[in-house]
């Protein structure tokens, strides 16, 4: 196993084709995460997003290309190494453990197993605590009762609150403003910006508000394909994104 | 040359009735998703139904029209009072069908004693082939359980009922939304693979001790039939029979019957584990 | 922020005991269990401190199918396959080579471990699941029946062994004479011990939590990194563990090993024990045993027979109206009383 990397950590499809049947979801992509603390993922419903994710955290193989994290060939890893070597990631429907209690979530989430490397590393997530992340994450008052019990803005935040303490370097965060009002939304948006201090975070969002209250860098995706990467300000005044993609939702 | 016309008739009667039972257990499984531990019970019931009738006089052959009837009738009616409750906790729809396997078998052993009852063989001749003298009853049950099987294949390819079971088989849900009425077809279904215990049960009557768990000698393998087929695919739950039911005579008739029978359900677990799917497998998103 | 005031009184009817207060309890509730078990052989019949000690073991072996299907949430229809494989085992060895004391307890532990964890380990890591699992189990408890009944030399065939050895321990310079009458019932209150204080020890453990995690969702827990096929294994192997010490040493017990103590209706009347006393608690594996053995014994002294159709339709009652069973009821009703007397519980953010 190769000693952490001192260069700054990053995650990398590099050429990635992802076929299901005969539906090409991924065409030949290449993307790199990592020089900003924040990215955001957009694109129109169907783009791959999701896809991209699930290639990242080994549920999908990728038919031709290669998964890179820190420069190490990842491809073909089961999600349990990915995860283990500390690609996280929050589903785009919350998933917690809704039969036990928002404490034992946490728990479970901090105790997860990890490559020793990441045990190690030090100013990373690995210092939080359970009650720390609930009390970032408004849940002390819910820490007894069963996730079952959540509102689904809490069962949101309580995601992003195991996927955060489970020692991420990468943490992939899948529609985390889904479903929540403004408020809640904005301060999810602020929850997240505070997590990114911590790890390399990359936002799957359709909420244009959502995405410039981030911050961080953008990457357009549109049929499986690289359109346009760089800050919101670049992305929202170009004008092949508005045509296949803002510019539908301003008419919509 | 005779011991394997022999293998293959014993084959194809074995294989028979197990298609039967475990295309009634599939159809099941298939819609509901339930595995109906009752299953078993309901092919003592047509065995049952035989005794009935030939005791009252009536000739074999009437109980193979009676018995999947009473099957059909019993079975929608246990989907209406019980398993209808049950939609969406598939286990414990599971757990009821255990309980109703007790209390059908419990009933069966009130009504007609735990001892075993026998019904006289309706053809009494043999049937030679190539030397080999086989019961021709034997060889009658393997005709008509083979066309009582195509019969239910054309049933669901050509029937609008069919069609729209297949639709439902593929996604349940798409089927729902398009304005099916899945509790019709639920309950018809349930009907169904009762019914095709219940024959399978009387077509075997003649030729076994009837007893109250009878079934039970051919739950489990026609249960793994049905996964070994795929739980999809009406077809599979034939061809994981056809798997099943020849293997075990073959390795009975090599070794043991006892090894006939552990050996099939040695082979049936680690089919399962290799191919989780069932025999033909489809692609599918890898899942941890 | 936004504060959502949930005002509804707790319904939830999951075991919630932890924490210093659980504990207490919890230490209570064994206390007073020691203390019932202690006083059985001061008031019972020497015919029906056999009967007791039958229960006990029956009740471990329920507690093992608890661990199984309530915490780790994969049923097993083949739960007293290990439980007669500890039978036999301690039997055999017992019967055939003379071989007592701890090893005969280790083998009759031994041997059903070794067995679960091959098979669990070629179930789980090839991803084979939930109904499925269930049928292997079905299938596997068939092939330990047959396997018995016709290995004839080895394992008495249909008849099964009897004049099976009691069992001596030897502690140092001591030894524990449990082949008694009353030495006997102590051996089933021990063994029903043991296997309480693993399952407790499981449920207070991270292991256990873990178990709850992969029950709930198992994907989840393995998307955070945890190895699910490896807890399920464990699971599984430990489960197999409590049911075959409970097996040995009823075949202790009860001097004999028969096929019925491995086949697939025992496996069914575990499952009912389980269900009937509530699947996701500790004690509904105890209480649905005692309930149901006792019931057996006084419905087939005057209903011969019928004991089946009542646990039947006993059964299908609890499954579709108190899924949750007799335990989860009760739970459910006091905290319903707790919520009314101490009025309605709001959990306000303080906020
Ligand atoms: N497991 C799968 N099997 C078949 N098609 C899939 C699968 N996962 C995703 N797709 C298809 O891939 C396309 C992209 O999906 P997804 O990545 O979820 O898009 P997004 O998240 O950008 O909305 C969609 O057309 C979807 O139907
Ligand atoms: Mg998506």
């Amino acid at each position: 196993m190769s000693a952490p990397s001192k260069t700054s950590p990053s995650l990398v499809l590099e050429s990635v084709t992802v076929k299901f049947g005969g539906l090409t979801v991924l065409d030949d992509l290449s993307l790199e995460f990592g020089h900003s603390p924040i990215s955001s993922l957009i694109g129109p419903n169907g783009a791959g997003k999701t896809t991209v994710f699930n290639t990242f955290s080994g549920i999908v193989e990728p038919t031709t290309g290669r998964l890179l994290l820190d420069g190490e060939d990842i491809t073909g890893r089961s999600p349990i190494d990915i995860a283990r070597a500390g690609v996280v990631r929050k589903f785009q429907v919350p998933t917690v453990f809704h039969g036990i209690t928002v404490a034992d979530n946490l728990k479970i989430a901090v105790d997860a197993p990890r490559e020793r490397s990441l045990r190690q590393q030090e100013g990373s997530a690995q210092s939080w605590e359970p009650t720390d992340v609930a009390k970032q994450f408004g849940l002390m008052s819910k820490m007894n009762a069963l996730a079952s019990e959540l509102s689904h803005g809490e069962r949101q935040w309580l995601e992003i609150g195991m996927a955060f303490l489970a020692h991420p370097r990468f943490l992939l965060l899948d529609e985390p403003a889904a479903g929540l009002g403004p408020e809640e939304s904005t301060h999810t948006a602020d929850l997240i910006k505070n997590i990114s201090e911590h790890c390399k975070t990359i936002v799957i969002e359709h909420d244009m508000k959502f995405i410039r209250e981030l911050g961080g860098d953008v990457t357009v995706l549109h049929q499986g394909q690289l359109l346009r990467h760089g800050s919101m300000e670049e992305i929202e005044s170009d004008q092949v994104v508005r045509d296949v993609y803002l510019g539908r939702e301003a008419n919509a | 040359m005779d011991s394997l016309i022999s293998f293959v008739l014993n084959a194809a009667f074995l294989v028979s009735i197990l298609s039967l039972v475990a295309l009634g257990l599939g159809v099941i499984y298939g819609l509901l998703g339930v595995i109906n531990m009752a299953h078993g019970e309901l092919i003592a019931i047509g065995a049952y139904t035989v005794v009935v009738l030939t005791e009252l006089g009536l000739p074999y052959w009437t109980a193979l029209a009676v018995a999947p009837a009473v099957g059909m009738v019993l079975g929608m009616l246990l989907e209406a009072t019980l398993i209808r409750r049950l939609t969406d906790r598939p286990l414990d729809a599971i757990l009821v069908t255990v309980g109703l396997s007790l209390v059908l078998q419990q009933t069966l052993k009130a009504w007609f004693g735990a001892t075993a009852r026998s019904v006289p063989s309706p053809i009494n001749g043999t049937f030679d082939l190539l030397g080999v003298s086989y019961p021709l009853f034997r060889v009658m049950i393997i005709v008509v359980a083979t066309a009582i099987m195509a019969l239910t294949f054309v049933f669901f390819v050509k029937s609008s009922f069919g069609l729209v079971v297949q639709a439902i088989f593929q996604n349940r849900e798409a089927a729902v939304t398009n304005g099916v009425n899945a509790g019709k077809y639920n309950r018809i279904a349930f009907g169904l693979g009762t019914a095709l215990a219940a024959f399978a049960g009387s077509l075997l009557a003649p030729s076994a001790a009837v007893l109250p768990q009878m079934g039970a000698f051919y739950l489990g393998p026609a249960f793994i039939a049905v996964i070994l087929g795929g739980e999809k695919r009406l077809l599979g739950a034939v061809a994981g029979a056809a798997f099943m039911g020849g293997l075990e005579v073959f390795i009975g008739d090599t070794f043991t019957r006892t090894w006939g029978r552990v050996g099939v359900l040695i082979l049936a677990i680690i089919v399962i584990r290799m191919w989780p799917g069932g025999l033909v497998r489809e692609p599918k998103a890898r899942v941890a | 922020m936004t504060v959502i005031d949930v005002n509804v009184e707790q319904d939830s009817t999951v075991e919630v005991s932890k924490g210093k207060n659980g504990l207490v309890r919890t230490g209570g509730a064994v206390a007073a269990l020691v203390g019932v078990l202690a006083i059985l052989p001061s008031v019972l019949s020497p015919f029906n401190l056999i009967f007791a000690a039958q229960i006990l073991i029956y009740a471990t072996v329920a507690l093992s199918l608890q661990l199984l299907w309530g915490r780790a949430g994969q049923l097993s229809f083949g739960q007293a396959a290990f439980f007669g494989i500890g039978a036999y085992s301690y039997a055999i060895v017992g019967t055939r080579y003379d071989i007592g004391g701890w090893l005969s307890v280790g083998i009759a532990v031994a041997v059903p471990v070794l067995m679960a964890f091959v098979l669990g380990y070629f179930l789980f890591f090839g991803k084979v699941r939930d109904a499925y699992f269930s049928i292997v189990t079905l299938a596997f408890v068939l092939i330990a029946n047959q396997v018995v009944i016709s290995w004839r030399s080895v394992t008495g065939g249909d008849t099964g062994l009897t004049r099976v050895p009691g069992l001596v321990l030897p502690f140092g310079a001591f030894s524990i004479d449990f082949s008694t009458r009353n030495g006997r019932y102590y051996l089933a209150a021990t063994v029903l011990l043991v296997g309480l204080l693993v399952l407790l020890w499981v449920r207070s453990s991270s292991f256990g939590l873990v178990l709850e995690a992969i029950r709930d969702d198992e994907n989840r827990a393995a998307f955070l990194g945890y190895n699910t096929s490896w807890y399920l294994t464990a699971a599984f192997t430990l489960s197999a563990a409590i049911a075959g010490l409970a097996g040995g040493m009823f075949a202790s017990v009860s001097t004999l090993a028969a096929p019925d103590m491995l086949d697939q209706f025992l496996s069914i009347q575990i499952l009912t024990w389980v269900a009937i006393g509530g699947r996701n608690y500790l004690a509904g594996a105890l209480v649905g045993t005692v309930i149901m053995r006792i019931l057996s014994d006084q419905i087939s002294s005057f209903l011969t027979d019928s004991w089946p159709l009542v646990v039947g339709l006993f059964f299908i009652i609890v499954v579709l109206a108190f899924p949750q069973g007799i335990v989860g009821e009760l739970t459910r009703i006091k905290n319903r009383n707790v919520a009314r007397l101490g009025g309605r519980r709001a959990n306000v953010s303080p906020k």
